[in-house]
């Protein structure tokens, strides 16, 4: 009797802790967090450090809703302007992000993310500036966008050349190149080309204190240099121009790039996930090209630090980069912070997040991380390219965003056709592009 | 006898009542109203605000300020918007020279009794119409390649050497219109088939036993008969190349708004860079009046034809 007694005692005890199981899954709030970005990677890399941020956060049962979209940073701002909700996260493209400044958009829509930041020493300045008005930081960057040489060796070896330390060695190996219609790297209409480059030979186009500089004593010689440089590489067939959009979109580049008519490209750790090898790993068969290298082949592409500056400047060039900022509308602003902070923030995650999606960390002590610098790449024939980027990572040129960045970057775009045709001298081109700047400015609507 | 009684009972009845004459009074206006409501809301108050816009300083988020006549000032001080201005007058000026005759010729060859598989000649021509602008634009773009595309393959077995089409400043609007020339061309065939259809076959007849051949048969009936379509068309395509926007924008797409160096930038892409991309909703706006005034004023004329030519 008194077993059964026991055995009925116990059976109590296992429904009562079954029930309050229950019940206690039943108290898990569901928290659906939105999140809308131009780039699947960032999707992929949330999604894979969710479970561990959950573990932390047992009230909560955390789900996603992405919206992947090329103009999403843009539709977020018109979704502002027109008065509607905006998802709680967003991922903005930093170029995007002068659009933000303008009209206290930053302050009014979005939360100051400043406290994540305990030791900003511990970052690379750079990139803390680029999200940063008027004293407060407003977005998480996702990389360092420190750019190398991604180039094929042989056919610098091939034609007897040693790989450029700097930019005029490179246009002077187009002299011999170029006549063999071998490009080393291509350039577009995008005024971001004559920006990095500007960036890196130490130029400015705004000041810390967004005051329009271009035009001045001290950075115009800079730009002259730039642009001279630039129009010289063309004409000699250093740089091949790729306009109106073909670089993004269409088989234009991978094409060149097998066809070997272009052997290299200087742009920042995103080019390799985003394009360079999704591009050369899937073929487009339909157009007859050959096949990029089988796995476990000998590649035919290396990473190298990029060419400087011989005249001085930093030692590495930045292009592109998003930042993920938290809607202050959001009713789930404090839990998109703390995932945020959790996801991008310390040397375990800057590493994770360089494992999973290949964007290279800003954290500096992440810059030794074995993860990162012992990370050897297939396509790269096994080389540690994590090694490369460290070797320019503490140099990366810091540029300070504006309202007014996007008439910048218009008259530059407008301009670099008639740079790389010749038909405006550098001189030309930077005082048209000074003038567009300046008259946006003073328009100023 | 029984008629006029009927009609005498008819004016005897008893008057209606008053809230019946009140819903015949209203009725009518009831039945147009939706007509009217959606126009006020979708085209009137819309129209109003953006002549109102302006004159303002605007970008939806800060409170308006009035800004007299300084974005007019900076739109006609602005290259880029001449540049703008120049183009559509191209793309116009292209479509009426180009994609209307082309039209017409098209029009008589699916029209003629000689052609076999009229049916499918037909929904072939047509076939771009219904074909997703995207889609036509991303095939065009490959043929349009400067490293791989078909047509520079074909000018390079000729002997000549590779086109830049869509990253030159001289050829990018040339291959915009290319877009748009077989894009359109078979809508506006369409238009003449059915005008073509219209003319009488007797009137042909009658030509041909006076002894006119088919040119002089096409000149002498078919042309003037057909006046009143040709002017239609001309209407719609002028109208239509005014507000010419998704086939530059698709056309150029991922690289600079406008193509490179604005090359193929429209009135209304520059619209949309002021508006959408910049949020400059005052500047916009009058870009866009100016746009109205433009079109107001060539529709006028357009109508001042139509009388010259006799049709209403």
């Amino acid at each position: 009797m008194k077993s059964i007694k026991t055995v009925a005692l116990l059976l109590l005890s296992l429904s009562l802790l079954g029930l309050n199981g229950l019940t206690a899954a039943y108290a898990q709030k569901e928290v659906k967090i939105s999140a809308w970005t131009a780039d699947q990677l960032y999707v992929d890399y949330f999604k894979t450090r969710t479970d561990e941020f959950q573990k932390a956060h047992s009230d909560v049962k955390i789900t996603w809703d992405f919206v992947v979209k090329p103009d999403a940073p843009a539709a977020v701002l018109q979704a502002i302007a027109a008065g509607e909700t905006i998802p709680d996260m967003v991922g903005m493209e930093r170029k995007q992000f002068s659009n933000y400044m303008k009209s206290d958009i930053l302050e009014k829509n979005f939360v100051d993310l400043t406290d994540l930041i305990k030791d900003p020493s511990q970052y690379s300045s750079a990139k803390l500036a680029i999200y940063t008005y008027k004293g407060k930081l407003y977005a998480l960057e996702s990389q360092l966008a420190a750019s190398v040489f991604y180039y094929q060796p042989k056919i610098y070896k091939d034609n007897g050349l040693e790989v450029p330390k700097t930019w005029e060695e490179m246009v002077a190996d187009g002299d011999k190149l170029g006549p063999k219609g071998i490009a080393q790297d291509f350039v577009t209409d995008d005024g971001d080309i004559f920006h990095m480059m500007l960036h890196q030979r130490g130029g400015l186009v705004f000041d810390k204190d967004g005051k329009f500089v271009l035009g001045d004593a001290t950075n115009r010689p800079l730009a002259v240099e730039v642009a001279t440089l630039l129009q010289k590489g063309v004409k000699n067939g250093t740089f091949t121009p790729v306009l109106g959009g073909d670089v993004w979109n269409g088989a234009t580049i991978p094409t060149l790039y097998r066809s070997g008519k272009l052997l290299g490209t200087v742009m920042p750790d995103w080019w390799s996930s985003c394009c360079l090898q999704p591009w050369l790993k899937a073929p487009p068969k339909a157009l007859g090209t050959e096949q990029a290298p089988a796995e476990g082949a000998p590649t035919v592409w290396a990473v190298g630090v990029p060419p400087v500056w011989k005249a001085g400047g930093h030692k590495t060039l930045t292009w592109g980069g998003t930042g993920w900022a938290v809607s202050s509308q959001s009713p789930n602003a404090a839990l998109a912070k703390e995932f945020l902070a959790f996801a991008y923030l310390g040397e375990e995650s800057q590493a994770q997040k360089y494992v999973a999606i290949n964007n290279f960390p800003w954290m500096l002590a992440a810059y030794k991380d074995p993860r990162v610098i012992g990370l050897a790449d297939p396509f790269f024939g096994g080389q540690k390219i994590g090694e490369i980027y460290a070797q320019v990572a503490d140099d990366v040129p810091t540029w300070y965003p504006s309202p007014f960045l996007a008439g910048f970057y218009k008259g530059a775009g407008d301009n670099l056709p008639g740079l790389f045709n010749g038909s405006i001298t550098p001189d030309q081109f930077v005082d048209a592009v000074v003038k567009v700047t300046q008259d946006g400015i003073d328009f100023g609507n | 006898m029984s008629t006029i009684e009927t009609a005498r009972s008819t004016v005897a009845s008893p008057a209606p009542p008053k809230s019946a004459l009140r819903q015949d009074r209203y009725a009518p206006y009831f039945f147009i109203s939706p007509f009217y409501i959606l126009f006020t809301v979708f085209f009137l108050f819309p129209t109003i605000f953006a002549l109102v816009l302006g004159f303002l300083k605007w970008n939806s988020l800060a409170t308006p300020e009035f800004f007299g006549l300084k974005n007019y000032q900076h739109l006609f001080n602005d290259p880029v918007f001449w540049q703008s201005v120049s183009n559509t007058i191209f793309y116009a000026l292209a479509s009426l020279g180009i994609v209307v005759p082309l039209a017409l010729l098209e029009a008589l060859a699916l029209n003629s009794k000689m052609l076999k598989f009229r049916t499918l000649w037909r929904v072939v021509y047509f076939a771009p119409i219904v074909t997703s602008t995207v889609a036509i634009a991303l095939v065009f773009r490959t043929l349009y390649n400067r490293d791989f595309g078909a047509i520079n393959q074909l000018i390079q077995a000729l002997g000549g050497l590779p086109v830049d089409w869509l990253g030159n400043v001289q050829t990018a609007r040339i291959a915009v219109m290319g877009v748009v020339i077989w894009r359109w061309t078979g809508l506006l065939a369409v238009y003449f088939l059915a005008g073509l259809q219209s003319i009488p076959e007797e009137l042909h007849e009658a030509a041909a036993i006076d002894g006119a051949n088919t040119i002089q048969r096409f000149f002498g009936v078919t042309l003037p008969l057909l006046k009143p379509v040709i002017l239609f068309v001309c209407v719609i395509v002028l109208i239509g190349s005014m507000q010419i926007f998704d086939d530059p924008q698709l056309m150029t797409a991922g690289g600079q708004i406008g193509g490179p160096a604005n090359a193929t930038m429209s009135i209304v892409e520059y619209l949309y860079l002021q508006g959408i991309t910049n949020l400059l909703f005052g500047f916009a706006s009058a870009v866009g009046t100016f746009l109205f005034v433009v079109i107001f004023v060539l529709s006028l004329l357009q109508f001042r034809v139509f009388r010259g030519f006799g049709t209403d």
